[in-house]
């Protein structure tokens, strides 16, 4: 297993090699001169010329690349034109509260759906069923930033009960503070989870061993949890996985509507005013993050299914 | 009877409980946290801003966020008096101008510390103010007549300049004339933006970047009683809808950049909006040498063809005023009676009938995509437009590649709003008359007799011949109008009713030496 994780971890760096050069392209391909949109409105020719000159842009596009990767691989990534701070000190200190973020974010999509997916799957085809079925369809239809607006304002402004964003004076605080966004999120998930849920355990219900286990007279409690539960999370954790990944790129809405200060809302303000060594580090990071959320996907899929093995 | 628990055997695991797998990813959660702690104090403001700050050196500095909270943790020798139209002591208690006006020499206030207990001399001064007028720093355009600043002795400096200075007081009223320690400056070298020491009213608490500013009290500051709140968070909320909800729910006490759709809610929910109104101007440039923009009479009939009422109260919710002149309404000799430009459908026709195009052409404008307040302006022109046989086309091109094509010149109209960065009229005057600098804001607009009186209005020291020189300087504007003013756009602020002394400046600006909270 060591070794099959070992194996996994290396190949992050061939993909890093092509997420480097697919953001070093896009990033270009964005209209508009970047020391023009640092500049903006005072963008005299010479200021241009001379920021131009600072960013090292007056290079040919394959040289620009080089540098950069010559400069990565000794781990720096420049400063930000804009902030005047390292990049990768600016960024990393965000991380913990994008993670932190995402991470609630699935436990309230997990404390929704495991009950809601149970409860529709063991009352399947039931008034139940389709009244569950209906409004998380219902929920997934609206976006989140929306969403997050009407969340804000019924359980910040109306009833008072949770802050809005930002982050609080302690840890146990900021966590307070990340409760709306994470419930956005987490609320939003919630319907992919709940059908990925009721889906698999209906198939597990209609299992033979399932069967054999009720007429052996197993316990309705040892029958769910063992039985049920454990082999419908299978195929389950994979759907997780999955949506980690996707959730990663998904809080970077969210945090700017709640002003929350992750990788995130850094992000939208880099890519706003063109700040390219954010942006190429961001990438590479969130990059990182998602091929680290599949493998221990993998993992985990091992613990619950013993018949997994690890091949490297 | 077989016993089912002995003969299917199950082993119990954390991670096979899905109640497990997720107090495992809340413990995660808990230890993931590592954000800094900070101190809770008796009295704390907390604002909510649409950006971060950037630098505490104001010599770099670009970007508004970041004048504001310089302008409380630093002083300058004056500052602008309540009322807006004139300075008054701050750092410095007196100055004379030379008779000739080639200098200027300023008595400093004395006993004054920094923030650190060390005092301010006249080479702090003579440092701050020589990096300020540096032509290649940002704002070294402001000050450019002033050639060297000298310390003349321990409680006095020079200002040297190469003509007389009539905008002096009003740009060094501004940040960009900020004091600050010049050994604290050399101590930080490069870093010296991060960490601020001035004699301002508060002090640098912790900057965490993105997230929040905040400051304390400066104990070593030196007007007796103030500041009266401890103590200022700037936090950063990018989104104008979640600015306000904040503000509503009680959570955070100022915001900045309220929608002008929800002052009028916000008002009759009891907390208190502070508008600014005469700080930017909404305007279009024409280029010159597209035909036949290069005529007046085709130029000023377009000027007169703006519903302006009708922008302010269907697109600025009735928050903004109509313009009548290029300047602010706020700078300084601004004159709203130099024949402005109103709008008038029958003086449009008759201006067009006196030039090469009297039956109207087609034109077009080039706007920022995304912006839809500067869309819905240009169609109100252009249903005016019109009326005198003008069709106006608009062409939408995203932000960066707009500036650029304008840059280029290349451009037809182009549409933006103008703040002011002083009281003083000479910096917007300069930037849209003077065709050596830019082509007059890339108009290409060149009449020898504006550039004439524009030399003449910056040296002239006599307040009273000099609003005349710059009342003819707007009456030429309205006369040839290479650039068309629609309204003053407000810089909108809200309080929450508790918020006493929140009273931001004609630029914008604001301080929080007499705020209060109840």
């Amino acid at each position: 297993m060591i070794r099959y994780a070992a194996g996994r971890v290396l190949q992050i760096v061939p993909v890093l090699f092509g997420v480097s050069i697919v953001v070093f392209l896009l990033i270009r391909l964005i209209p508009g001169n970047p020391a023009v949109a640092i500049l903006g409105e005072r963008a005299t020719p010479e200021l241009v010329e001379r920021v131009k000159n600072q960013l090292g842009l007056d290079l040919p596009i394959w040289r620009q690349y080089l540098h950069f990767l010559g400069n990565a691989s000794r781990l720096d990534f420049g400063p930000s034109y804009f902030y005047k701070q390292e990049v990768s000190t600016l960024t990393l200190e965000r991380i913990p509260i994008t993670l932190s973020l995402v991470a609630y974010a699935m436990v309230i999509g997990l404390v929704i759906a495991v009950p809601f997916g149970t409860w529709a799957a063991t009352r399947r085809e039931g008034p139940a069923d389709h009244v569950i079925r209906l409004v998380f369809t219902g929920v997934i239809g609206i976006p989140t930033f929306w969403m997050g607006i009407i969340l804000a304002l019924l359980l910040s402004v109306r009833w008072k009960l949770l802050p809005l964003g930002g982050v609080g004076t302690s840890r146990l605080d900021t966590l307070w503070h990340l409760t709306l966004p994470a419930l956005t999120i987490g609320l939003h998930v919630s319907p992919i989870l709940v059908r990925a849920l009721r889906s698999s355990l209906i198939e597990v219900m209609s299992s033979d061993y399932v069967t054999t286990g009720v007429a052996m007279g197993l316990r309705p409690v040892t029958r769910f949890f063992s039985y049920l539960l454990r082999n419908g999370l299978t195929p389950f954790v994979s759907t997780v996985g999955l949506n980690i990944g996707w959730l990663i790129g998904g809080t970077i809405i969210i945090e700017q509507v709640f002003g929350v200060p992750g990788v995130g809302s850094l992000l939208i303000t880099s890519i706003l005013t063109r700040d390219y060594s954010i942006i190429q580090f961001v990438a590479l990071v969130l990059a990182v993050l998602v091929i680290l959320v599949n493998l221990l996907t993998d993992l985990t899929y091992a613990l619950l299914d013993p018949r997994v093995s690890f091949r490297a | 009877m077989i016993d089912g628990q002995s003969r299917i055997p199950v082993r119990h695991s954390a991670l096979r409980s899905p109640l497990a797998l997720a107090a495992l990813a809340l413990v995660a959660v808990l230890t993931a946290l590592a954000t800094p702690s900070y101190a809770a104090d008796p009295v704390t403001i907390t604002m909510a801003r649409n950006a971060d700050m950037l630098t505490f050196d104001p010599a770099v500095t670009e970007d508004d966020p970041s004048i504001f909270v310089e302008l409380q943790v630093y002083d300058r020798l004056v500052k602008l008096n309540a009322s807006n139209n004139g300075v008054e002591p701050e750092l410095a208690t007196a100055w004379t101008v030379a008779p000739d006006g080639l200098s200027a020499t300023f008595t400093l206030r004395q006993g004054i510390k920094f923030s650190d207990g060390s005092p301010l001399t006249a080479e702090d001064v003579a440092f701050s103010l020589t990096r300020a007028i540096d032509p290649k720093g940002s704002w070294g355009f402001l000050f450019s007549p002033i050639k060297s600043v000298t310390k003349v002795d321990d409680k006095t400096v020079r200002l040297n300049m190469s003509e007389p200075f009539a905008p002096l007081l009003p740009a060094l009223s501004t940040f960009a004339g900020s004091v600050y320690s010049k050994a604290n400056f050399e101590k930080w070298g490069k870093d010296a933006g991060q960490h601020p020491l001035g004699t301002g009213a508060y002090v640098l608490e912790s900057w965490q970047k993105g997230a929040q500013v905040a400051l304390t009290k400066n104990t070593n500051y030196w007007q007796p009683g103030k500041p009266k709140v401890d103590r200022i968070v700037f936090r950063v909320v990018g989104d104008d809808n979640s600015r306000v909800l904040l503000l509503q729910s009680g959570q955070v006490d100022i915001i900045d950049f309220v929608p002008p759709n929800q002052v009028q809610p916000m008002m009759s929910a009891g907390q208190k909006i502070q508008k600014v109104e005469g700080t930017a101007i909404l305007r279009y440039t024409l280029n010159e040498t597209v035909k036949p923009l290069d005529e007046a009479n085709v130029r000023c009939a377009m000027a007169h063809t703006i519903d302006r009422a009708a922008v302010a109260k269907n697109i600025f919710f009735g928050q903004a005023v109509v313009a009548r002149s290029l300047l602010p309404s706020s700078t300084l000799y601004h004159d709203p009676n130099a024949d402005p430009v109103t709008f008038d459908i029958a003086k449009a026709k008759a201006l067009l009938a006196k030039s090469s195009v009297p039956n109207g052409f087609t034109v077009s404008a080039h706007l920022p995509a995304g912006n839809q307040t500067y869309q819905d302006v240009a169609q109100i022109w252009a249903a005016g437009l019109k009326q005198i046989g003008i069709t106006l086309k608009p062409e939408l091109l995203e932000q960066t590649t707009l500036i650029q094509m304008r840059n280029a010149e290349k451009y037809t109209i182009y549409n933006a709003a103008w703040t002011n960065d002083t009281p003083d009229p000479d910096e917007l005057l300069g930037v849209a008359l003077d065709f050596s600098s830019q082509h007059a804001a890339h108009t290409f607009y060149n009449n020898p007799k504006a550039k004439e009186l524009l030399l003449q209005q910056r040296r002239e020291l006599d307040p009273k011949k000099r609003q005349a020189l710059v009342t003819e300087l707007q009456r030429i504007v309205n006369q040839d109008c290479p650039q068309i003013y629609v309204v003053h756009v407000p810089r909108i602020y809200a309080t929450t009713g508790s918020i006493s002394g929140f009273s931001p400046n004609s630029q914008g600006k604001y301080s929080f030496e007499d705020v209060t909270k109840k």
